[in-house]
């Protein structure tokens, strides 16, 4: 009996060494893929953008709506409060002067000729020191 | 607010002065926005008079082609789990985008795999023929279906389809390929019984639209929750159909849409609902037309947030062939068809007012009764399918279809 126990120690150590060799020649194995990554790389053309002025005090600020549902009343209030907190501040509803600026990008593009560049065009002509845009609903 | 700083990246900006305010800004009353106004203002004030934009730009990390490459070891389960961890997939098993079969794809078209055929929103993605090919390889596509992926990548990025707002709405759009042509025949493209249903002969329909969809999630960085469809869509995984023009006794799709007869193209919409007309019992065309046009009004009209301003936007009425038979056979033309779909799904303007809480339309303000179609063309006709008394009304959400002729990726013989 006490011959059997090295004997059973090697049989278990012949195992150990006999799984390490059945895994590192399934790891030899196993293929080798030349992958291609298909995620791709984006289009950039890097925009440079100007810090913020320090007050708004006596600046124009030009509050754009996307015509989401609220987005309206969001920045209507919005106007109020920076009327009541910041003093002269100049405040531009912009679609309550041009409704068009507030269309939704595919029914924009039929009816204003040149669709978001020109409705940039058309806020800018007003000549804002800031502009507040509601994105997204 | 990952998907916006996807956009102004995508847009070349290293960083934005924003506030985020959260959902839901939509159906609440007047004292809960403007305390959602109050709540997010001195924040806006704050960035508003205090940001200053870091230095850092975003930069043309490196050319588009050739895609980066890379060696990896294990078996094809292992890559394909590697693909799904890394956000490459549309969830299901790919078949592992070797370079090998990649240059083996590439067979199936005469572009250069250098071509670039758009910028895929809302990243801006740069897609390339070499990706689309990758993509076909994962989606199990062969290579003579590549002309029709290709096709379908430049519907889907013309930018009167506006794929910007379809991949970035709360609406559930799936994309909806439709094939015309002998094309259909000549790749198995299904279009008779169960043209859009799983099929051991529909590999086609399956293979390009998955390869399609995964190409444009993934490339343009659309995959939830960046897209923000608030439920999302099954058929975004493949919905691709041919048309029964034999069965079809008036105009294709693809003539309507402007293609030459006879030629092989591929038409995009972005589909929100799929309604079913079961309608057995009528022998004529207004009792036919009837009820389908009554029941469009209320998913594209009641349903619906705006009335659709876009004169080319256009929805899809898809008749099954025993259907059509059944007008055509009264003499009926297509423009009748159309014509009485748009008379007969009108709204009344107080029904519309309903759920706007009295706030008139941005456009068509003078319409009383108004038809959820734009106009009779804003009503695309198509036959598909098999026996059976059944048409399908596909709302679009109004984007506007585009159609591509597929030839011209075909490679030359």
């Amino acid at each position: 009996m006490r011959r059997g126990v090295p004997v059973f120690m090697v049989g278990v150590l012949a195992l150990l060494l006999g799984l390490a060799w059945v895994q590192s020649a399934a790891a030899a194995t196993a293929p080798e893929l030349k992958l291609i990554n298909p995620k791709g790389i984006e289009f950039v053309e890097p925009i440079k953008m100007i810090p913020h002025a320090a007050s708004l005090e006596g600046k124009t600020v030009v509050l754009r709506w996307n015509g989401k549902h609220n987005g309206d009343n969001f920045l209507t209030r919005i106007a109020e409060l920076l009327t009541e907190k910041v003093k002269g501040v100049k405040i531009v509803k912009v679609w309550e002067n041009d409704p068009d600026t507030s269309l939704e990008a595919r029914a924009r593009e039929p009816i204003v000729k040149g669709g978001a560049k020109e409705i940039a065009k058309r806020i800018a002509s007003y000549k804002p020191d800031m502009v507040i845009a509601s994105q997204a609903d | 607010m990952n998907l916006a700083k996807a956009t102004w990246t995508s847009l070349g900006a290293a960083d934005f002065a924003y506030v985020v305010v959260p959902h839901p800004m939509g159906g609440i009353a007047l004292d809960e926005i403007r305390a959602k106004a109050d709540a997010a203002f001195p924040a806006m004030l704050e960035i508003a008079q205090k940001w200053t934009p870091t230095a850092a730009t975003v930069d043309q990390e490196r050319k588009p082609y050739p895609a980066r490459q890379f060696t990896f070891t294990g078996t094809e389960t292992d890559a394909s789990d590697l693909c799904y961890k890394r956000g490459w997939t549309d969830g299901l098993p790919i078949v592992a985008p070797t370079v090998e079969r990649v240059n083996e794809m590439l067979k199936g078209t005469s572009s250069k795999p250098g071509d670039i055929i758009g910028n895929v929103p809302p990243r801006n993605g740069i897609l390339t023929v070499e990706l689309a090919a990758t993509f076909a390889v994962m989606a199990g596509a062969k290579p003579e279906h590549l002309p029709v992926i290709l096709a379908s990548a430049e519907a889907l990025l013309n930018p009167k389809h506006d794929l910007r707002g379809a991949t970035t709405t709360t609406n559930p759009c799936a994309i909806l390929i439709v094939v015309n042509g002998p094309v259909r025949d000549e790749l198995g493209i299904q279009y008779g019984v169960g043209a859009l249903a799983p099929s051991p002969s529909g590999q086609a329909n399956a293979v390009i639209g998955r390869a399609v969809n995964m190409m444009m999630d993934v490339v343009g960085d659309s995959q939830p929750p960046k897209d923000m469809s608030t439920l999302g869509n099954p058929g975004s995984y493949t919905m691709v159909m041919g048309e029964n023009e034999q069965a079809n006794p008036w105009k294709t799709l693809a003539v309507q849409q402007g293609a030459k007869p006879g030629a092989s193209t591929v038409t995009v919409f972005e589909v929100r609902s799929f309604v079913n007309n079961n309608l057995h019992e009528p022998t004529k065309p207004e009792t036919l037309l009837h009820p389908m046009a009554k029941a469009i009004a209320p998913v594209s009209g009641l349903a619906e947030s705006g009335l659709e301003c876009s004169p080319d936007a256009r929805d899809l009425l898809v008749l099954g062939p025993e259907h059509a038979d059944t007008i055509a056979k009264s003499g009926w033309s297509l423009e009748q068809v159309q014509e009485y779909i748009f008379e007969n799904s009108r709204v009344a303007k107080k029904d519309y007012l309903i759920r706007m809480e009295g706030k008139e339309p941005s456009c068509r303000k003078d319409e009383e009764n108004i038809s959820i179609l734009p106009s009779p063309k804003g009503l695309a006709v198509m036959v598909a399918g098999g026996p059976g008394k059944h048409s399908v009304y596909m709302d679009t959400s109004r984007y506007i279809p585009i159609t591509v002729e597929i030839d011209k990726y075909r490679a030359k013989k």
